[in-house]
């Protein structure tokens, strides 16, 4: 082919095509970009923006992240949800149809930094379409849309198949419950703490607004947005016969291998810690065997800093011990925080 | 495509694959599979690594390996056909290994390619003093 890039119209913003799905069963919800990504590598499809809401509850796990380390067993019975692998990065997460999703699927063409730093690049234009919307939102980076410091979308990216994607969505209404309840613990007598601290750091668009926009009124405004952002503006499009057959015979084959499911974890291996939870941004909460006791010594950190402490001693009535400054466990675990990765 | 003038190479018979790989033929006929210095720069800060699965054969284009930072994961096929022999567990345990020596110490995976000729037309290769 010569002559102009028919995605440029004339020396303005490439033409994305927009993918409206509506609602969609999980699978279809998380996946279907996957399934267009090779082609659009190769530049034989469109770069696309995919809008799409789940139509039930579903967890999906961050690529890197360990199905039977993550989740607990005991939330997957009670509420029979199905977990869904992602092949972008981040964090597990508890996803319903109360979440409108944002998904970006496009070639290697210049026109943002590449890799991570693709996510503050196109983050701009959600940013732009809550704050037009009323919503007083910023980014948290590398990828959070945040009012104040409590998390209103959750953003995460990477390279598949020769294209880029990048997924998020935005959180209309939240199931504090549900988002705290799906982690693993090594102990129950964590999971109050947990709850407060979802509660305390992830929020949501009916919370902060005391409205939630109409799907439709969103999708507007952030097709807006991306133009206004001078990213690319839209050109409504479908699906195309080969991407709905690539998506049935690969994409949901891969994510119904349960050998996909439970891929190994990769974590580094830090002596002594049993459990990392992130939170949101840089806070989460840090798990470790306490040394040469039969307890653990738990932490809510924020970056590098300590915030609380405590002792849980498994089986014992009040499990759950507050360790003030001062405490005689506190040195030890002020130590074992500064040897575990930081939430960043 | 040739590395970025940023980018070195390991010292030896090293060849850039790409902008992102370097790849080193052994005394064995085994080839060593890594990431310049460039893309490790481009990276920013790895938080985790999977390598590919030891004994398994991969199409070019498949994805073999991941590296994630800052919530994006980078997925990494290997250049050309080939069985994986080996991958590099001392970076999946530490992947900040990969910042402290990406030319060396921090190996992706040792492999044999399918075609090692095909491999060898893909390469660019670089002297010692490894200016890619």
């Amino acid at each position: 082919m010569s002559g102009a890039d028919p995605s440029m119209a004339g020396g303005e913003l490439p033409v994305w095509r927009l993918l409206e799905l509506g609602i969609a069963e999980p699978a279809r919800a998380q996946t279907f970009v996957e399934a267009l990504a090779e082609a659009v590598g190769r530049g034989l499809a469109p770069n696309t923006l995919i809008i799409v809401r789940p139509s039930a509850p579903y967890v999906s796990l961050g690529f890197h992240q360990s199905f039977r380390e993550e989740i607990d067993p005991g939330f997957l019975e009670r509420r029979r949800l199905p977990v869904l692998r992602r092949v972008e990065g981040g964090g597990t997460t508890y996803l319903d149809r109360d979440q409108l999703f944002y998904q970006l699927v496009y070639r290697d063409d210049g026109g943002g930094p590449g890799g991570p730093g693709d996510l503050a690049h196109y983050l701009a234009a959600p940013v732009r379409a809550a704050r037009q919307l009323g919503l007083p939102a910023s980014l948290r980076p590398p990828s959070d849309i945040v009012v104040g410091d409590r998390k209103v979308s959750g953003n995460a990216g990477g390279d598949w198949e020769g294209a880029h994607i990048l997924v998020g969505g935005f959180l209309l209404r939240t199931d504090h419950r549900a988002m705290a309840d799906l982690y693993r613990l090594p102990d129950p007598a964590l999971r109050p703490l947990l709850r407060r601290e979802v509660e305390r750091a992830v929020s949501s668009w009916e919370a902060e607004a005391g409205t939630v926009p109409r799907a439709e009124e969103l999708t507007t405004q952030l097709v807006t947005a991306f133009e206004a952002e001078g990213l690319f503006r839209v050109r409504p499009g479908a699906p195309t016969t080969a991407e709905e057959a690539r998506f049935r015979s690969e994409t949901l084959v891969r994510h119904g291998d349960p050998s996909w499911r439970e891929l190994p974890p990769s974590s580094s291996s830090t002596p002594g810690l049993v459990r990392r939870i992130r939170i949101a941004g840089p806070r989460g909460l840090l798990v470790f065997s306490a040394p040469g006791a039969d307890r653990y010594l738990a932490a809510v950190v924020a970056g590098p800093e300590l915030i609380e402490a405590y002792s849980v001693t498994p089986g014992h009535p009040s499990a759950l011990e507050s360790l003030p400054p001062g405490a005689p466990e506190r040195p030890e675990l002020e130590r074992l925080v500064a040897s575990a990765p930081r939430f960043d | 495509m040739s590395p970025s003038a940023a980018s070195a190479l390991p010292p030896g018979k090293a060849c850039a694959v790409g902008p992102d790989l370097w790849y080193r033929r052994e005394a064995d006929g085994s080839y060593l599979l890594g990431l310049t210095d460039g893309a490790e720069r481009r990276a920013g800060r790895v938080a985790r690594y999977r390598g590919p699965e030891p004994g398994r054969y991969y199409r070019a284009r498949e994805p073999a390996m991941s590296i994630e930072s800052d919530k994006w994961v980078g997925h990494l096929a290997l250049p050309v056909d080939g069985t994986v022999l080996d991958t590099n567990s001392a970076l999946e345990s530490d992947p900040s290994l990969l910042h402290r020596d990406p030319l060396g110490a921090a190996w992706l995976c040792r492999w044999k390619p399918k075609d090692p000729e095909a491999l060898e037309r893909l390469g660019t290769p670089v002297g010692s003093e490894g200016t890619g």
